[in-house]
């Protein structure tokens, strides 16, 4: 099936030079600490903990409602330290999730209501399922389907990822347009 | 992507006849034909942690029994394990030493559950559990190996006259590398007649009597069904087994391979992995050539009656291509077309017997009405995403067919009459073939300089929602 | 003279014994399989739960080639291209189905060559010995085939659908699982109630609870969870009388008790006493706990029953074989797999494409053709 319009109210979206479309009611700490390199989609209720440490955005990227993306920590015998986060290009982030990842590749997809634990890795072309629990520091390769909890690899992506990736990604964003009455 | 994976509504025919996405079909440039998963021939090409990323060679993943050396899973929930550290002080003089232990980090169980110890390494080398009946086994082997080997010296010298003194039929049977192998070692050489060889004697397995008994307590006893280790937990180590979960042992983790995949008929490389990235050395996949289909807008469907169906096409190819419809006639369904005989260069030197492909069962639910004529799709062109102007010649277009057209793209009017008798709420199923243009720029075939057009058929069913 | 196994030529050769449940998979010469794993697979993302059930041979080359290929690219990772293959099966597996896999194995995955082992008489193989009376209780039946001096006496097999699963089908008529839980996910809640919690009990305590009468001590209920959120009791007379459904006699007077004693008894007089005294269980159902106890009181009970007097057998023995039951036939395949006798039996890829025939395993004739 086609990629339907999702129309968006235009009161509630602010829209960048470079194409980012942020919803007002996403709530965005440390905004100094945030690049968003284009592109970029952030619904209502997203959180971004720029405040903790830096997150940057590829281009692309979406970041459904009420997701958290939040830089992860690690304990030292010192305390605590936070650690920059690295999204890469082409990376759709479900609906209530909760990421705390150290990198994510480009071309990744991650579903509904999961948790990515804290300093996960994961590689370009992957894709984590809905409903998944990643624990803390655990690596997803590249092509590997992750699924469960704790997530393991239930299955493989096929080789063209990166081009069904990319054709997904813009064409949610090609598609998500204003809604006509408000026009 | 995640309607990719879910969504089964447009499905190709593979020339294997199973039913695929199109991103999952692979297209070989040589036979020009649809090839999947379960129709080519699949190759190792490189061996890696999943975890570590740490790449193996072959004998290399053999020797160590195809486990990473250094990343270790959970025995309870097969997580990888992390590696945690602390130090100790034994001596309030001396500086305090860094020990490591194992945690993982979803179910909480540490290394110290089966008591391993801790290690004074973080790469750690973590001890490797034994199978407790290793010498027995050893034995056993040993001993039917040199009775086998028995029997062949023992037919030997029933017609040894015939051999004389030549050592070749023993390379047969033993191998060249077993006799280099003993003479480097400096034992000496198989003798000649078997005489003088003894098979080293095991003691056969003893029956028992006393079978072991339940234990006493097993009645009263309080089970804590947390502590009893599932199959799956037990079947990870399968020479232990064991029942209690305090006893199971970090397992090291499993490798896994990047396939490199063959066209069985031509023996051409269809997918190479690159060694360390996400790139590919060849790709050919049929979402690169095939034009894919998507459904635009499908009206109601009602049994019996007309509906229109839009069908979106998108030509992949930087060349611009040509398709034209057919109904698909299910007797000839099975019949394979293949689009060009194998000439030349393709042909391998010896053809091998392949597997038979899979007889296509369909059942059509209606009938479809597909559009006339052949109908033009443009080139793909990366740079008209930044181009307004979109200049498409639609001169020759029958608005009958052609519903708009922008780019490489073009959706066209189908219409869709289901059975009388399709039953509600179930997915209508059409089907039609497809003949595509594809521009054949290898020059494998002979006698030909030019790049030539070859028209590809192509079997697609629809699986429409109707509800 | 010691023959060190570096010496022997090397062709890596796969040993793949695929049971009803499980399929134990590894690599021959090594001491226990590389995995145990579910032998189920997926056609076009459709679960394929039992292979053996699939009575289409299109649905099951389609079945089998998914379940090789995951054998070999998940679990192996080498191409099975040229490799030997030896496949431990059961004498009474199905011709098609053998057909069937050896087709899958030389056309589509081009195996060098193949080899057929009986399970039965690979068991031997872990024990030394060469006459025993070998009783294999799996997941779908147990069978019964004595083996004397490495041959199969096939006049004696003996066979009931008395194993793995109607110990599970017991469990699920008597606690309710599919109240609690999906029903896709009933049968493998059943196979972890029975072999995590359910044992085998004695005999006297059997009978006093089928008598409907209670017994001192009373075994203890265990509460289990499923999914993590429900949690139900499972009461101590379930837990240690699941496994009676084994041993108690239907119609015609048969159990597995008795499939032991009729194949003593009509065996040879002279093999009778060493059959007796040689007996080798196999199988993952005979791991379960007190079951060969409870075997051998119910054979020293039945042998005292007008049929079985006359037998003059006052004992059985047991053997204890040098890994856990449930692979011991795979073990004796990986043993066999380092002897020269595997590239005499083995049927080569050459030979299948000849004469596009498998040898079924008791012919001479065929043994003939393919040397």
């Amino acid at each position: 099936m086609e990629l339907q319009d999702t129309f968006y109210s235009k009161f509630e979206y602010v829209e960048t030079t470079t194409g980012n479309k942020v919803s007002r009611q996403a709530q965005i700490y440390g905004s100094q600490n945030i690049i968003l390199n284009g592109k970029v989609i952030l619904q209502s209720g997203v959180m971004i903990r720029g405040d903790l440490a830096s997150v940057k955005m590829g281009r692309y990227c979406f970041v459904g409602r009420g997701s958290v993306v939040r830089p992860p920590c690690k304990k030292f015998s010192g305390g605590f330290t936070y650690f920059a986060l690295q999204i890469g290009d082409h990376v759709h982030i479900g609906e209530q999730s909760v990421v705390q990842a150290a990198i994510i590749g480009s071309y990744v997809h991650i579903g509904k209501n999961v948790v990515i634990g804290k300093r996960c890795i994961l590689k370009d072309c992957c894709m984590v399922g809905d409903n998944t629990i990643l624990a803390p520091d655990t690596v997803v390769p590249s092509f590997a389907y992750y699924s469960g909890s704790p997530g393991m690899q239930i299955g493989q992506l096929p080789v063209c990822t990166q081009d069904l990736s990319i054709d997904y990604t813009k064409s949610f964003y090609d598609h998500f347009v204003p809604s006509i009455d408000n026009l | 992507m995640a309607s990719y994976m879910l969504q089964k509504t447009v499905t190709s025919i593979c020339t294997c006849g199973l039913q695929k996405l199109l991103p999952d079909l692979f297209f070989c440039r040589h036979c020009l034909t649809l090839r999947c998963d379960f129709c080519v021939s699949h190759e190792i090409d490189t061996t890696y942690c999943p975890h570590c990323f740490e790449n193996l060679s072959s004998t290399e993943a053999k020797h160590k029994k195809n486990r990473c050396a250094s990343c270790l899973e959970c025995p309870r929930c097969f997580n990888t394990l992390s590696i945690r550290s602390y130090s100790r002080t034994s001596d309030s003089k001396k500086t305090p030493q860094k020990m490591y232990y194992l945690l993982c980090l979803f179910c909480n169980w540490r290394s110290h559950e089966p008591n391993v110890p801790d290690q004074p390494t973080s790469s750690g080398n973590w001890p490797v559990y034994k199978n407790p009946n290793e010498a027995r086994i050893v034995d056993l082997i040993n001993y039917y190996k040199s009775i086998s080997l028995k029997e062949v010296f023992d037919k030997q010298k029933r017609s040894t006259k015939n051999y004389g003194r030549n050592y070749m039929h023993f390379l047969e049977k033993f191998g060249l590398n077993a006799m280099m192998a003993r003479k480097r070692a400096g034992l000496p050489n198989f003798p000649m007649d078997g005489t003088g060889y003894c098979t080293p004697q095991i003691s056969s397995s003893e029956a028992v009597e006393n079978v072991l008994e339940l234990p006493e307590d097993i009645f009263e006893k309080v089970v804590d069904i947390k502590q009893i280790s599932t199959l799956e937990q037990r079947f990870a180590t399968p020479e232990l087994q064991s029942e209690n979960v305090d006893d199971l042992f970090p397992i090291r983790k499993h490798l896994r391979v990047k396939h490199s995949l063959r066209c069985r008929v031509c023996e051409h490389n269809v997918v190479k992995p690159e060694y360390n990235a996400v790139k590919f050395k060849i790709k050919h996949l049929a979402y690169y050539h095939v034009p894919e289909i998507k459904i635009i807008k499908c009206e109601p469907l009602l049994a019996g009656k007309s509906s229109s169906l839009v069908l979106k096409l998108c030509n992949p190819a930087q060349t611009p291509t040509a398709v034209r419809f057919e109904k698909l006639n299910l007797k000839a369904i099975n019949i394979v077309r293949e689009p060009r005989q194998l000439e030349g260069e393709d042909l391998i030197a010896i053809p091998k017997q392949l597997p038979e492909p899979i007889p296509i069962v369909l059942k059509l639910q209606g009938d479809i009405v597909v559009p006339e004529g052949e109908i033009k799709i443009a080139a793909r062109d990366d740079t008209a995403e930044y181009d307004d102007t979109n200049e498409v010649n639609t001169d020759y277009d029958d608005p009958k067919y052609v519903y708009w057209r922008k780019g490489n793209k073009v959706a066209l009017k189908f219409e869709v009459k289901p059975y009388e008798n399709i039953a509600k709420n179930e997915n209508v199923q059409v089907g039609f073939i497809m003949n595509f243009m594809y521009l054949d720029t290898m020059s494998h075939v002979m006698n030909q300089k030019q790049p030539q057009s070859v028209l590809v058929p192509i079997k697609i069913v629809l699986n429409l929602p109707n509800s | 003279m010691k023959l060190d196994s570096d010496f022997l030529p090397e062709k890596q050769c796969i040993v793949i014994d695929i049971g009803t449940k499980y399929t134990k998979f590894g690599f021959a010469t090594e001491h226990s399989p590389r995995c145990i794993i579910r032998t189920c697979c997926e056609i076009d993302g459709i679960p394929i739960p039992d292979i053996y059930k699939c009575k289409d041979a299109q649905n099951l080359t389609l079945a089998l080639t998914n379940f090789i290929h995951i054998l070999f690219y998940k679990h192996a990772l080498i191409a099975p291209k040229d490799k030997k293959v030896i496949i431990v099966e059961s004498l009474l597996s199905p011709t098609k189905f053998k057909e069937i896999l050896a087709k899958v194995l030389f056309i589509t995955y081009e195996v060098a060559s193949l080899c057929f082992v009986p399970s039965h008489c690979a068991s031997l193989f872990t024990l030394g010995i060469s006459t025993a009376l070998v009783f294999d209780v799996g997941y779908k039946e147990a069978i019964l085939i004595p083996v004397c001096e490495g041959v199969p006496v096939l006049r004696l097999w003996q066979t009931m659908p008395l194993a793995g699963e109607a110990v599970e089908n017991i469990i699920k008529t008597r606690i309710n699982i599919g109240q609690l839980s999906p029903d896709e996910s009933i049968d493998s809640i059943a196979e972890d109630i029975k072999s995590r919690t359910c044992f085998v009990t004695t005999l006297k305590r059997s009978k006093i609870l089928e008598s409907g009468n209670t017994v001192e001590p009373k075994t203890t209920s265990v509460e289990y969870h499923i999914n993590g959120e429900r949690s139900i009791q499972i009461p101590g007379d379930i837990r240690e009388t699941a496994y009676d459904v084994l041993f108690e006699e239907n119609i015609d007077n048969m159990s597995i008790t008795t499939m032991i004693l009729e194949a003593i008894v009509n065996s040879n007089v002279d093999t009778r006493l060493k059959l007796a005294e040689n007996i080798v269980l196999m199988g993952g159902t005979v791991m379960a706990k007190g079951f060969m106890a409870r075997l051998k009181e119910e054979l020293l009970e039945k042998l005292k029953s007008p049929n079985y007097k006359n037998l003059k057998i006052k004992n059985f023995k047991f053997h204890i074989p040098p890994a856990s039951e449930n692979y011991i036939a795979w073990l004796g395949g990986s043993i066999f797999g380092c002897t020269n006798n595997l590239n005499i039996l083995s049927q080569t890829r050459e030979n299948y494409i000849n004469e596009s025939y498998v040898p079924d395993w008791p012919t001479t004739l065929t043994r003939q053709m393919i040397e």
